[in-house]
């Protein structure tokens, strides 16, 4: 029996198709139109999902692949730690080129180690057996220096030019003596053609086994190959002035190398002991070539969460290696591309809104003229009674067919015109993004289907209007008025859509995802500023509620006709195109701040390297000119010892650098340890050191309207007039002559900006006459405040250590006048706002009972007239040192350190408290960039009370984590540790808190400042003595 | 009824008005005399084009003929400033028009005061007589009231109020009735009708509709341009 309710369903399905289908044929061309805009619209959409998830990923990949191995290139050079056998220093290579390869996955990468063991004499055969350390030159037997390296993979990185490669000593056609290949320029030193016997000298005279070696081969390295980064001669074969072992570098010699052996003779039983205390390298070159953009995308990602290279390097090594210099290009690569990602999806994100947008437009164009076309149906449905719920539910089974080819088509063209963009914009050889993850393709399907849901949304929107206005109700057409607007803006939605935003911005910031995208995080990523544009614009309803109420306050109390008009309409008009003008002003306002951010960034990096003029370099001991396992004595570290062991002071010098800095050490030629504040969490902003020896320091201090007692220095040149002697304290006299002192004098200056740098004169003899010396240019503008005199006191240099006279402590007053300078308004002769402090390496006690005055005018009879200023200290001259002891005076502030009452925070600034008291403020300080110095609007937020002053700091000023000034009083220096290990600063980080001045301007300074922390310090009491000294280098 | 005493408010002579230019021209006036006295209820018939528009405007100083005379409460509209026009249109003549014209986001009551903002009444002065008017038209309760809730017939009598609020000398109406129904349209006749006598305004209403010639003191008929001979109201 036929089910009668089934048989009513079916008819009423058929007249409901066969209406439909008339309708369609009646209305072709609007149904036409309507598919368009749908398709238009769709394409638009998932084309911008494209581009904002697989397109950045896309030209993320043809980034890295275009990219050359210099900057994808990572390196690694590591002074090898001593009783250890040849397979286990093989195997701590192995273990560096794993780590650094480890930061470039997934991408595949080519790694080489390399194995060079220290310099020594290379003597052709039948030359004599000298020691080491006694050459005689004009022999003619001595003819250079050498080194042998173990690289594997020979083949890869130089070609053959005679002979053949080496091989291991046992190994087949392998005697027993050591085979070794030399560098094809080699030749042209020494007589090292094929066969040639080569007998080196022992590493040091306990030596007892002498080591044979025989050429069997010349070779050629390969132009370009970064492996010879690591050599001490760049892949030059020779040099005629490499630095003899032990002599830091004072006496050199020629050298050739390295003499390529096998890495099998490394690794083999008993291999030779000249093949061992060596240090090694690491190169690991990824292959960028082939990457896809998915692998692109893990890349970026894992770069963001990786610790730094050379932290991983220390990490993975330990104990094995006594330093180890790192430097990787490849993360510099990513986070420039990041930071291009980011610009560029800000633009992209703006094309995005604004073509969503005109789609909207259009389509609530389309669902008006639907809704218009079809209003007497409506009604005469309505009539016939059918319920809005059945008509929507007829337009949602009219519109499925068209959405459902709009869907189909929009994928496959939002594919293709994501592609075509992508290379147009970035190049060929662009992947295509349809087939580049299932993620964007999902996310292209999603957009559409939204789309559609917007359209039906609209649709019923304006069909409801239509109705509405004259519609099936009849004349008297009564309107309502926006019932849901006012529910919609008290309902809290826009609230909990805001948070649901903020939740997902904060789920992609902590993925480190940010800047790329992928299928689990695209969705997020896009649905993040889609949900905040969202809330934004549903909270602009109740500032438009506020908007309103003002509006029509104003069109009632306004006599006139324009202003009440405009208040009615700003009152009274419709939300909906208010909604989208919101919408818009959101999406527009949260885009151009995006990008401003973004171009903020880059435009704060390149202006601080503009106004930085130069960066501050240091170079490395291990430059070409120093030769393999030259000295590091003209370096930035000053390194102990010589030999290989100036090769590891160099290295943890580097090492030590970078961790103070931040940045990637590299073993090459020069260091750099200022650039900007791009890739550092503060600024470094080392002024350039002067090349006639003014010494930049870490600059950025604010000290605005802060007056320092100190004389302002004339334009011009800078003299100094330096007189004093010693007597005996206590006004004791006696006829015997104490012995003559020399001191250094220094003035600490600062310009207008802020900037301090140190100006240094020569040594003077302090034997009562007046000295006029010349300080160095110092290369800063405007006119020079002294805000400090350092002093560093040397013994005499014909001092005899027999002398009884020489323990005799004497009060030593120095006199330091400044001919031309101006002292402050109103200063009185004193020491008011001066302190001195004492320091030096190894100078415990030998200054003490240190006082300075300041004369505004040449009290002390000076013949200048200029101000004065005189620092006297009591000196045991047997306890100077022969670096000499520094007393420094000076008139700036010395900031004490709270106690923080969280491990993680971190005092970024110091306030002054009452009186000359110091307190630390927790806070950041902005960079701000068009002008030198810091900006002032610093963002003070206490967050321990324990540190916040009970009296208002009237001034509160920025002092730079970059910069711990020394404290007063305290009789030493700060120490500094890194960020990473508050309490628990790591072994290197005392010496590399320390500022090290650059090569040529550490071998015209007599000491170093040990008061001086980079950034990222904090200032801590002061170490004790022997820590200090353990951990140099 | 009396026939028209004292001198005319309005005084027309050989109006003539000419609308676009070379073949596409069209004289919408020709020659048309016209005096119009204060408490005076005419209307204007005629079909449509046949230049009813274009004299409103022209009485109303919206257009300035091409010839002929025209002075409205003293005034040449021909050869009067922009500025006097301007005081023509703000305190002697009001419109009503075939479409209402009335601002949708404002009240009834707001736009009935539209012309006394123009004036810069002040605020109180103003309310009273848009209350006053709103009550003269029957509209009293619907004040607070936007034109979508109301209907025709209120919307019509919502403009008729905001033309009389501001106490004018002319009353021009087109097509008053246009829209509306016999009955809605009768009531608003007679709204006018009933201002007119007691105000003492001069009203002259465009219209086709024969019961707006009934309730006239006389009609004028104009045909294509041309002002044919009167005959007096029923």
């Amino acid at each position: 029996m036929p089910d009668p309710s089934g048989g009513l369903l079916r008819g009423r399905l058929d007249g409901v198709l066969t209406g439909a289908l008339a309708r369609a044929r009646a209305q072709a061309g609007l149904l036409a139109t309507a598919t368009a805009l749908l398709l238009l619209a769709t394409t638009l959409t998932a084309t911008s999902a494209h581009l904002l998830t697989d397109g950045q990923d896309a030209a993320l990949a043809v980034a890295l692949a275009a990219a050359p191995a210099r900057e994808t290139t990572a390196l690694a050079r590591l002074a090898l730690a001593g009783g250890t056998t040849g397979a286990e220093q093989q195997q701590v290579l192995d273990d560096a080129a794993d780590v650094l390869a480890s930061g470039a996955s997934p991408a595949p990468a080519q790694r080489s180690t390399t194995w060079t063991s220290s310099a020594r004499y290379l003597d052709p055969a039948g030359g004599p057996a000298v020691g080491a350390g006694d050459r005689d030159l004009d022999s003619g037997t001595l003819a250079a220096l050498g080194s042998f390296d173990a690289t594997g993979g020979l083949a890869l990185h130089a070609d053959l030019v005679s002979g053949r490669w080496p091989d291991a000593p046992g190994g087949s056609g392998a005697g027993t003596a050591l085979e070794v290949a030399v560098p094809d320029a080699a030749t042209g030193v020494l007589p090292l053609g094929a066969t040639a016997v080569l007998t080196p000298a022992p590493a040091d005279e306990s030596a007892t086994a002498p080591l044979t070696a025989v050429v069997v081969g010349t070779y050629r390295p390969r132009p370009g190959d970064l492996l010879w980064r690591l050599d001490p001669l760049r892949g030059a074969g020779t040099t005629t002035a490499a630095g003899v072992p032990g002599t830091r570098g004072r006496v050199q010699r020629p050298a050739v190398g390295p003499l390529l052996v096998d890495p099998a003779a490394l690794a083999a039983p008993g291999a030779p002991a000249a093949l061992t205390a060596a240090t090694g390298g690491a190169v690991v070159v990824p292959d960028l070539a082939d990457l896809t953009p998915r692998r692109a995308h893990d890349l970026l990602a894992g770069a963001a969460r990786a610790p730094a290279p050379s932290t991983a390097v220390r990490d993975a090594l330990g104990a094995r290696v006594t330093a180890a210099s790192t430097s990787a290009a490849l993360p510099g690569l990513l986070e420039r591309a990041a930071a291009q990602q980011r610009t560029a999806g800000a633009g992209l994100l703006v094309a995005a809104v604004a073509g969503a947008g005109a789609a909207l437009v259009a389509l609530a164009a389309l669902a008006q003229l639907l809704a218009a076309r079809r209003r007497d149906e409506s009604v005469l449905l309505a009539v016939r009674g059918a319920s809005p719920r059945q008509q929507l539910a007829r337009d949602a089974a009219e519109l499925l067919p068209l959405v459902a080819v709009a869907v189909a088509l929009a994928v496959p063209l939002s594919a293709l015109a994501a592609g075509g963009l992508l290379g147009a914009v970035i190049g060929a050889g662009t992947p295509p993004p349809g087939g580049l993850a299932g993620g964007g393709t999902a996310l292209a399907a999603a957009a559409a289907t939204g789309t559609v849901a917007a359209v039906v949304v609209l649709l019923v929107l304006a069909r409801g209007r239509a109705a509405g206005v004259g519609g099936a109700a009849g004349a008297p057409g009564r309107a309502t008025r926006a019932p849901v607007r006012g529910p919609l803006a008290r309902s809290g939605a826009d609230v909990l859509l805001l948070a649901v935003a903020a939740a997902a911005a904060w789920q992609l910031r902590s993925d480190g995802s940010a800047a790329g995208s992928s299928a689990t995080t695209g969705v997020a990523l896009v649905a993040a500023p889609a949900l905040a544009l969202l809330a934004s614009a549903l909270l602009g309803l109740r500032v438009l509620g506020l908007l309103r109420r003002v509006g029509e306050r104003t069109a009632r109390r306004s006599p006139g006709v324009s202003r009440a008009v405009a208040g009615w309409a700003l009152a009274r008009g419709p939300l909906a195109g208010a909604t989208a003008a919101l919408v818009i002003l959101s999406a527009a306002t949260t885009t151009t701040a995006l990008a401003w951010r973004a171009a903020w960034t880059a435009s704060t990096a390149q202006q601080v390297a503009a106004a930085q003029g130069s960066d501050v370099v240091v170079e490395t001991p291990l430059t070409s000119d120093d030769g393999p396992g030259g000295g590091a004595g003209g370096g930035a570290g000053g390194g102990a010892g010589g030999g290989a062991g100036d090769g590891v002071g160099a290295l943890r010098t580097s090492a030590a650098l970078a961790a103070a800095t931040g940045l990637a050490p590299s073993p090459v030629a020069v260091l750099r340890v200022a650039l900007g504040t791009r890739s550092a969490a503060g600024p470094v902003s080392l002024v350039s050191a002067p090349a006639d020896g003014a010494r930049g320091l870490p600059a950025a201090r604010q000290l605005d309207g802060e007056e320092l007692t100190g004389p302002a220095l004339p334009a011009g040149p800078v003299r100094l007039a330096v007189s004093g002697r010693g007597a005996l304290d206590g006004g004791l006299t006696t006829r015997l002559q104490l012995p003559e002192l020399q001191v250094v004098p220094s003035l600490l200056v600062r310009d207008p900006r802020g900037v301090l740098a140190v100006l240094d004169g020569t040594p003077v003899v302090l034997d009562g006459e007046a000295h006029d010396i010349a300080l160095p240019a110092p290369g800063a503008t405007g006119s020079l405040q002294v805000v400090g005199a350092w002093l560093r006191v040397l013994p005499s240099a014909d001092a005899d250590p027999d002398d009884p006279l020489a323990v005799v402590e004497q009060r030593l007053q120095v006199r330091l006048d400044l001919p031309g300078a101006q002292a402050p308004p109103g200063a009185a002769a004193g020491a008011a706002g001066w302190s001195t402090t004492t320091g030096g390496d190894g100078a415990e006690g030998a200054l003490s009972s240190t006082s300075v005055q300041v004369e505004p005018s040449g009290a002390g009879g000076s013949a200048s007239g200029g101000p004065a200023v005189v620092v006297s200290a009591l000196v045991r001259p047997a306890g100077l040192p022969q670096t000499g002891a520094v007393v420094r005076a000076q008139s700036l502030p010395a900031p004490r350190r709270c106690r923080s009452s969280s491990p993680r925070s971190w005092p970024t600034r110091w306030v002054p408290g009452r009186g000359s008291r110091w307190r630390s403020s927790w806070g950041s300080c902005r960079w701000s960039p068009g002008s030198w110095g810091w900006s002032r609007r610093c963002r003070l937020r206490p967050a321990s009370p324990r540190c916040w002053p009970t009296s208002t700091p009237s001034t509160p000023r920025c002092w730079p984590a970059a910069w711990c000034p020394p404290p007063t009083g305290g009789g030493s220096a700060p120490r500094a540790a890194p960020r990473a290990a508050p309490r628990a600063a790591p072994r290197a980080a005392p010496r590399a808190a320390r500022w090290t001045p650059s090569g040529s301007a550490r071998r015209s300074l007599p000491w170093s400042r040990p008061g001086w922390a980079p950034r990222r310090a904090w200032c801590r009491p002061p170490p004790t003595r022997r820590t200090h000294r353990s951990q140099r280098p | 009824m009396t026939g028209p005493v004292g001198d005319p408010l309005v005084r027309a002579r050989g109006v003539a008005l000419t609308r676009g230019s070379g073949p596409a021209a069209v004289h919408a006036l020709r020659g048309v005399d016209l005096d119009l006295h204060p408490g005076e209820l005419v209307a204007l018939v005629g079909r449509s084009g046949s230049g009813k528009s274009s004299l409103l405007s022209v009485l109303g100083g919206l257009l300035r003929p091409d010839a002929g005379e025209v002075v409205v409460d003293g005034v040449d509209v021909v050869t009067a400033g922009e500025d006097e026009l301007l005081r023509l249109r703000r305190d002697v003549v009001a419109f009503v028009l075939q479409g209402f014209g009335l601002l949708p986001l404002l009240t009834a009551a707001e736009n009935t005061g539209l012309p006394l903002r123009v004036r810069g009444v002040p605020a109180d002065a103003r309310e009273r007589r848009v209350a006053q008017v709103l009550e003269l038209v029957g509209l009293g309760p619907h004040a607070a009231q936007r034109p979508a809730e109301m209907s025709g017939g209120q919307q019509q009598r919502v403009a008729v109020a905001r033309a009389l609020a501001g106490s004018p000398r002319l009353l021009l109406a087109d097509e008053p009735t246009g829209q509306l129904d016999a009955e809605t349209g009768r009531t608003v006749l007679a709204l006018i009708r009933g201002v007119v006598e007691a105000e003492g305004t001069c009203a002259l209403v465009a219209t086709h509709d024969p019961v707006v010639v009934a309730l006239a003191d006389r009609a004028v008929r104009i045909s294509d341009g041309h002002l044919l001979p009167e005959h007096p109201g029923a």
